[in-house]
């Protein structure tokens, strides 16, 4: 445990919250906040849904009666990948932005993690240092570039996707097996795409920027 | 008399939203300390503020069958927290940096070199070693965060330290990393 207690020994030093900071955090925790903009409303049409980002930026919508409602949730979702991997269960999907999100699928213990970003934002297809190239593979329809993190067994591949960088990470016997396994990655439709979610990443908080300010 | 329980508190909350209100003055602390530790001052006011809104939304979906809720909000903020991962490297990176200008004769660099190999661990055990080592959650209790098996939060969690003790991508001569996924 000389890790774990060396980590425990170094975490940063905490600057505690002073009571003008405890009301802050409380008010806009807890204080009363326009409603949720309509889960229908997330699984519309791009044009609906950045109407309703529109809405939520300015404001509109009446009052929850009861309290929070936070994140309003509307956002454009185009452009994120909608991929699945079948024989595969979807653990968790967070999409942050449009653009910027996460899901994790798993399978017999064994787990792929999936990232999508902006390309700007993600350096290219390149690895890291420490990393080995590991070949290249076809995944979705895009030819991914394979790398294998010194000293362990997990694999990434990454590929471009229009205006997107994405990247696939799991453990993997050898460079074919991990090929294999992401070269099952499938585009899926909206609807195909929200159905294999587990329920609670239906409604993914997703908010924009403006619209808590 | 005795204090009502977390659990007690959120099933009374959804009757009585007020009631919640107790739920943050007893954990803001906490979810804020572990967030500053992570991402710094100003932007871990936001996650925590976004930490009871949600927890605030979901209360209704509460185990009661879990007396302490810190478990599930620090969860709630591990979730959050993963929009900032880059804030969280640089963070780590600036603090190594830190660590070792403060002690700039204890050569080697081993605490900074520590700090770095954390903001490089990949995003999943990073995570469950953090609730370990910055929320003190045990096991089980990062499973409840997580929403994963304890056998999965172990793994994880050693894995972790492996990487911590033996990876050599994970010098400091390997700090400056080309990016290419967060996970």
């Amino acid at each position: 445990m000389r890790e774990l207690d060396r980590i425990r020994r170094l975490a940063p030093p905490v600057e505690p919250l002073t009571a003008d900071a405890v009301a802050r955090v409380r008010t806009r925790a807890l204080a009363p906040r326009r409603r949720r903009v309509p889960v229908a409303v997330l699984i519309a049409p791009v044009a609906v849904a950045a109407a309703a980002a529109f809405f939520v930026v300015l404001g509109g919508g009446a009052p929850d009666r009861e309290r929070p409602a936070l994140a309003p949730q509307a956002v454009a979702e185009a452009g994120a990948p909608r991929l699945l991997l079948p024989g595969w269960s979807v653990m968790r999907a967070d999409e942050w932005a449009p653009d910027h999100g996460e899901m994790t699928f798993e399978r017999d213990g064994r787990e792929l993690e999936l990232s999508w970003m902006p390309a700007d934002d993600a350096g290219g297809l390149g690895g890291k240092p420490g990393m080995r190239a590991a070949g290249r593979a076809e995944v979705a329809g895009a030819e991914a570039a394979l790398w294998r993190y010194a000293g362990d067994d997990d694999y990434v591949a990454v590929w471009r996707d229009g205006p997107l960088t994405v990247s696939a990470r799991g453990p993997a016997a050898n460079p074919a097996d991990f090929a294999a396994v992401v070269g099952g990655l499938e585009r899926a439709g909206d609807a195909a795409w929200r159905s294999a979610l587990p329920r609670r990443a239906v409604t993914p908080a997703i908010r924009p920027r403006r619209s808590r300010r | 008399m005795t204090a009502a329980t977390d659990a007690q508190l959120i099933t009374r909350s959804r009757q009585e939203p007020e009631a919640f209100g107790l739920l943050f003055d007893r954990h803001v602390a906490v979810v804020h300390a572990f967030a500053q530790r992570r991402i710094g001052r100003d932007l871990a006011e936001e996650v925590t503020a976004e930490t009871f809104a949600r927890a605030f939304e979901a209360r209704g979906r509460y185990d009661a069958g879990f007396e302490d809720a810190r478990p599930w909000l620090l969860g709630i903020a591990s979730n959050l927290l993963r929009r900032h991962w880059r804030t969280e490297r640089r963070r780590l990176d600036a603090y190594a940096r830190a660590v070792h200008h403060e002690r700039p004769h204890a050569a080697p660099d081993v605490d900074g070199a520590a700090l770095r190999a954390v903001a490089r661990l990949p995003r999943r055990e990073r995570e469950v070693l953090l609730l370990a080592a910055w929320a003190d959650l045990g096991y089980a209790e990062i499973a409840r965060a997580l929403e994963l098996p304890v056998g999965t939060v172990r793994s994880r969690l050693s894995r972790a330290r492996a990487r911590l003790g033996t990876d050599p991508s994970l010098e400091p001569s390997h700090a400056v990393a080309t990016e290419v996924s967060h996970a």
